[in-house]
C-alpha cells in the first residue's frame, strides 16, 4: 500500500454507529480524512446503479459515498466487522463489505484500507485497532495510544448524546422513540426525513441508538438469548429500557434487511402495550409516501394520551 | 423378553431440508429411540401455510421451515426441532416458536440455537431432554451411521443428476434412485445403509446411457437450503436434466460439513475474495470457479430473495463469469414463483447454451 495521507470514510453504514472513533484514530495517527457529503438522490443513484437490485437500501446507498470518494483520497476505508461474540455478530453484509466493495469498483481500482474481525478469532477492538494501525506502517505503542485517546473521544461524543436525550426524556411533550439501525434512523434520506416529519408535527423524537449500548446490550438478553445480532441487540435493548418513558414507537427499516424482517416481526408480536408504527424504506421512494401513515398513528397517539379508548 | 410399548415413545419431528430427513430420521429411531414423524414431500399447502405465518420478508427457508412444523405438529408430533446456524437461521427457532405459540399449538419446541455452542455437556443434556433414558454410545453409533448415510445420500444423488440425463432406457436412473431412497427409509443398522448404498452405485453404474459426446453441463451454486432442497428450488436440477443437461451441485451437507473447510477453499478463490463473505459465500465462490476452470458451459445461480450473503457473492460471481466468459443464471425465490416461469427462463438458458456451444465447436 503506496504513501496513505488521506483516508477516505463513506457516510454509510456503521460510520453512524463508530464514524467518530474511526475518523479520531486516524487524525491521532496524522492522517487527514475525508467523509462524503450527506445522503441524497444522486448518491443513491450512482449506489444503485452499482448495486445487485434486492440489496437493502442502506447499501446502495454506502456504495454512492464510495464512488464518490473515489479520486478524493489515498485510501478509502472500509472495514469488514463480524461482531466480538457468537451472540453479538453483525449482519453478514459487513463480513462481505470489502470483498464486495473491491469486486464491484474492480475496475476503478480504489485503494482499500480495511481491517477485518470476527466472533469466532477471540480478539477485541483493542487488539483490532492495533492491527488497522499497523496496516498503515504504524508501530504498536503509537497505535495504540491514538486508539486510547480515539476512543475516549467516541465515549465522550457517546455520553454527550445520551446526556442530551435523557433532557429531552424528562421533559413534557409527545415523545417518539425510533428504533432501528444507526444509519437508518440518521441517514437524511432514511429516517432524518422521518424525523423531520415527527417533529414537524409536534412529536420530541428520541434513538434507540443514543441509549447507553452497555446497558441495551445487556437488556436485551430479557428479549432473547439466541438473537445473534448486536445492533438488534441495542435496538431491541432500548426498547425496552425505555418503552415506559415515551409514548409511542417508530420502527424504522430498511428494505429488505435480513435481521430486521424477523426481529422487528418478533418485536411487534412482544412489544404490546404501547403503539407502534412499522416502516419500511425502500430505495424508489425513501421516505416520500410516510407522511399520512406517520399522521395517523401521531393522532392515534394523540387520542390516547387524551384520555381516549376509555383509559381515564 | 422386553417388550417396548409404543406408546411411551415421544414422536420428534424436524422441518423438511431436502433428502436429509432420512439420515434424522435414523438417529432419532436408532440412536435417541424415538419415533419420528418423517413428513411426506412438501406441497403446494405447505409453503401456502409456511408463509401465510411468516414475517413477509423472511427469506423463504424461514416460510419452507415454518410451513413444515405446522404440517408435523397436525400429524401429531410431541417435539419439533429447529435447527440454528448461521445468519438469519439462528434466529428461525425462537420466532417460530413464538409463532407456533401464538397460533394455538401447544407442542414441545426445541430450539438447537440454544444449544450451538457445541459443548459435549450440553449436547448430552440436549439427547436427555429428548429422551430422558438416552444410551449415549448406541447414539453416537447412530450418529456416526446417520452421517455416513447423508454421504452417500449426496453421493447417489450426485450421480444421478450428472448422468440421468442420459440415460438409454427412460426412467431406468429414477428407478434405482427411488428404490435407494426407500431402503434409506427403512435401514434399521450399518450394514443395511451400507448395501443399499452399494447396490444403488452399482446398479446406476451399469446403467447404458446416450451421452452426447459434448453434452451441457451446469453447475448449480448458492444459497445452502434453496439449492439444495428440490422442493423449495421447484425441482431445479430435475428440470435441468429434461433438458439434456449434465449437472453438478458441489454444495452439500457432505462437502460443506464432512469435508471441506472454508479455511481450505478460500485460498483457492484469492484472484477474487480475501475474506470469508458469509455463511456459503466461499462455496458459492469457490464451486463457481471451479466450474469455470473445468469449462463447464453455464452455471446457475440459486437462492432466496433477499437472501444477504448470497446477494453478496453476486458481484464476484459477474466478474467471474467476464473473465472466463460463463453465463451465470441468477434464481431468486419466494414462495411464489410460476413453475411455467421457471421452466421458460430455463430452456432460454438452456439453449443458448447449447447454441454458443455449437458455434465454439
Ligand atoms: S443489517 Fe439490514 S440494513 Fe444493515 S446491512 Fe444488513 S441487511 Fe442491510
Ligand atoms: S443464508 Fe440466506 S436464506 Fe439462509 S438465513 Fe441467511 S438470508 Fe436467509
Amino acid at each position: 500500500m503506496g504513501q496513505i495521507h488521506t483516508i477516505g470514510i463513506p457516510r454509510g453504514l456503521m460510520a453512524y454507529r463508530s464514524g467518530v472513533l474511526w475518523k479520531a484514530f486516524f487524525e491521532e495517527l496524522g492522517l487527514s480524512c475525508v467523509i462524503s457529503p450527506k445522503s441524497d438522490r444522486q448518491i443513491l443513484e450512482k449506489g444503485t446503479k452499482r448495486a445487485a437490485d434486492e440489496t437493502c437500501l442502506p447499501f446502495k446507498l454506502y456504495l454512492g459515498h464510495v464512488e464518490s470518494l473515489l479520486g478524493e483520497c489515498d485510501a478509502i476505508f472500509v472495514p469488514r466487522m463480524g461482531g466480538y461474540r457468537p451472540k453479538e455478530k453483525m449482519c453478514t453484509r459487513y463480513e462481505a463489505l470489502p470483498d464486495l466493495v473491491k469486486n464491484i469498483f474492480r475496475n476503478q481500482h480504489p485503494n482499500i484500507l480495511t481491517v477485518s474481525y470476527d466472533w469466532y478469532d477471540h480478539t477485541d477492538e483493542a487488539k483490532v485497532y492495533l492491527s488497522l494501525g499497523a496496516a498503515l506502517g504504524r508501530s504498536k505503542s503509537e497505535s495504540k495510544k491514538a486508539y486510547g485517546a480515539a476512543r475516549k473521544k467516541m465515549d465522550q461524543w457517546m455520553k454527550a448524546k445520551e446526556k442530551k436525550q435523557n433532557i429531552l426524556l424528562e421533559g413534557d411533550g409527545l415523545k417518539i422513540l425510533a428504533a432501528g439501525h444507526p444509519y437508518v434512523l440518521h441517514d437524511p434520506f432514511m429516517g432524518g426525513e422521518i424525523s423531520r416529519l415527527l417533529g414537524k408535527m409536534g412529536a420530541t423524537v428520541v434513538f434507540t441508538d443514543y441509549v447507553n449500548r452497555e446497558k441495551a446490550l445487556k437488556r436485551s438478553y430479557h428479549f432473547s438469548k439466541v438473537m445473534p445480532w448486536i445492533i438488534n441487540r441495542e435496538m431491541t435493548g432500548a426498547v425496552m429500557l425505555l418503552r415506559e418513558r415515551v409514548d409511542g414507537i417508530v420502527l424504522l427499516s430498511a428494505y429488505p434487511c435480513g435481521p430486521d424482517s424477523l426481529v422487528n416481526d418478533m418485536l411487534v408480536r412482544k412489544v404490546k402495550e404501547i403503539p407502534m408504527l412499522s416502516l419500511t424504506l425502500d430505495a424508489q421512494s425513501g421516505a416520500a409516501g410516510m407522511e399520512t401513515r406517520v399522521e395517523s398513528f401521531m393522532d392515534i397517539i394523540r387520542y390516547q394520551k387524551a384520555g381516549g379508548y376509555g383509559n381515564h | 423378553m422386553e417388550i417396548i410399548k409404543i406408546d411411551d415413545r415421544k414422536k420428534l419431528a424436524f422441518p423438511r431440508f431436502h433428502h436429509y430427513n432420512l439420515a434424522i430420521r435414523y438417529i432419532v429411531e436408532q440412536g435417541l429411540e424415538q419415533n419420528y414423524l418423517l413428513l411426506p414431500e412438501a406441497t403446494k399447502e405447505t409453503t401456502e401455510l409456511g408463509s401465510k405465518y411468516s414475517p413477509d420478508y423472511a427469506c423463504a427457508p424461514f416460510k419452507h421451515t415454518l410451513g413444515s412444523l405446522i404440517e408435523a405438529v397436525n400429524a401429531g408430533a410431541d417435539i419439533v426441532i429447529e435447527t440454528g446456524g448461521l445468519c438469519r437461521l439462528d434466529y428461525y427457532g425462537a420466532l417460530q416458536r413464538e409463532i407456533l405459540r401464538e397460533l394455538g399449538y401447544r407442542c414441545e419446541f426445541v430450539n438447537l440455537a440454544e444449544y450451538m455452542g457445541g459443548k459435549k455437556k450440553e449436547m448430552i443434556w440436549l439427547a436427555k431432554r429428548l429422551n430422558p433414558k438416552v444410551n449415549i454410545p448406541k447414539l453416537l453409533a447412530a450418529v456416526y451411521d446417520g452421517v455416513k448415510m447423508a454421504e452417500y445420500l449426496d453421493d447417489i444423488e450426485a450421480l444421478y443428476y450428472r448422468n440421468a440425463g442420459f440415460e438409454a432406457q427412460e426412467g431406468s436412473y429414477r428407478k434405482a434412485y427411488r428404490q435407494f431412497l426407500l431402503e434409506m427409509q427403512v435401514a434399521e443398522n450399518h450394514g443395511e445403509i451400507r448395501d443399499g448404498y452399494q447396490k444403488a452405485k452399482q446398479i446406476m453404474e451399469n446403467l447404458e446411457l446416450r451421452r452426447s459426446q459434448y453434452p451441457v453441463r451446469i453447475g448449480v451454486v448458492g444459497e445452502y437450503f434453496t439449492a439444495m432442497d428440490a422442493h423449495s428450488n421447484q425441482y431445479l436440477q430435475e428440470k435441468l436434466i429434461r433438458l439434456g443437461a449434465s449437472v453438478e451441485r458441489y454444495l452439500n451437507v457432505t462437502n460443506c460439513h464432512f469435508r471441506a473447510k472454508e479455511s481450505a477453499l478460500r485460498p483457492r478463490i484469492r484472484d477474487y475474495v480475501q475474506f470469508n463473505m458469509g455463511p456459503t459465500t466461499t462455496w458459492t465462490i469457490h464451486a463457481a470457479l471451479d466450474y469455470a476452470k473445468r469449462g463447464f458451459d453455464g452455471i446457475v445461480h440459486v437462492k432466496s430473495f433477499g437472501c444477504t450473503p448470497e446477494l453478496d457473492a453476486v458481484p464476484v460471481l459477474q466478474n467471474i463469469s467476464r473473465d472466463y466468459h460463463i453465463p451465470v443464471l441468477y434464481l431468486s425465490y419466494d414462495t411464489q414463483n410460476s413453475d411455467t416461469g421457471l421452466d421458460t427462463r430455463l430452456e432460454a438458458f438452456y439453449d443458448m447454451l447449447e447454441r454458443k456451444k455449437k458455434v465454439l465447436r
